[in-house]
């Protein structure tokens, strides 16, 4: 396994035990101003969390295998990302205009932000599976 | 030039016109800017405008690339193209991440819905540019 995809992997456990972690604790029956606070809150952890254990883990793998990680992209890298990033793309833009809606019909900014911020982590998953998908696949 | 590249020149400039005038019109104090029902009236009407436009313009082109022999989209045009999602997607994230995750705790909800338009358009016309650009440097992958 290339370093590129270990660090895809790694990434991927982080986002989906630090948003499943939010998910589960976020107060969802709460509006308005609390709600944004809560989730003000809620994201600076996720935040700190995600920061501290992607780097911490990608310095550990760096060290471990130094050469795997100083290798510069190549071709097949180059195309893979590029492929995961458009299907985020559409993902993403799906998702932001499906938060535009939902802001402009409830004018509830908490509804809004948690609407944005699945849009963001569903268009990161997408773009880290097909990476990782491409890579065990041998595309 | 080639058929695929007019219509990314085509879309590139029919986007800068149609949100030109919408994001000119909301900075000179349209009410679209803070008022729903003035938004969706003055977008609907643009974003329509501009389908109806681009729809024209395809099939201005096509007429026109009849008398050409005909071209299938090949490996650069989804390169090019794959380069110019990849970074559309970069900025649009990150639009997201301001609109989303900082906005909310600073300003009204229009304010958001605007600037969440404007990511979306913004990262649209950058990968579009970037596509012009790419075939007109003869970028190949």
């Amino acid at each position: 396994m290339t370093f590129r995809e270990k660090i895809d992997w790694l990434t991927i456990a982080v986002i989906a035990l630090a948003f499943g972690w939010y998910a589960a604790v976020y107060p969802w029956g709460l509006r308005g101003v609390p709600a944004l606070a809560a989730q003000g809150g809620l994201l600076l952890v996720v935040a700190v969390a995600m920061t501290m254990a992607l780097t911490v883990a990608a310095v550990a793998l760096a060290i471990y295998r130094p050469r795997d990680a100083n290798a510069p992209a190549d071709e097949r890298d180059r195309d893979i990302t590029r492929r995961a990033s458009t299907r985020a793309y559409y993902v993403l833009i799906v998702g932001a205009a499906c938060s535009f809606a939902l802001a402009y019909w409830t004018a509830d900014l908490a509804v809004v932000l948690n609407g944005l911020l699945a849009a963001i982590v569903a268009a990161e998953l997408v773009r880290l599976v097909t990476q990782v998908a491409a890579y065990r696949l041998g595309e | 030039m080639t058929y695929t590249e007019k219509k990314s020149w085509l879309m590139l400039v029919a986007m800068l016109l149609a949100y030109g005038l919408y994001f000119g019109l909301i900075l000179a104090g349209h009410p679209a800017g803070y008022d729903k029902f003035a938004m969706l009236w003055l977008f609907g009407t643009i974003a329509a405008t501009q389908a109806v436009v681009v729809i024209a313009g395809h099939v201005w082109l096509a007429i026109g690339a009849r008398k050409l022999p005909p071209s299938r989209v090949d490996e650069r045009d989804r390169a090019i193209a794959a380069r110019g999602a990849k970074i559309s997607y970069y900025i649009l994230l990150t639009g997201t991440i301001l609109v989303g995750v900082v906005m909310p705790f600073t300003e009204p909800p229009m304010k958001i819905v605007n600037t969440a338009l404007f990511a979306i358009v913004i990262a649209e016309l950058i990968g579009l540019l970037v596509i012009v650009t790419s075939y007109r440097r003869g970028w190949h992958g």
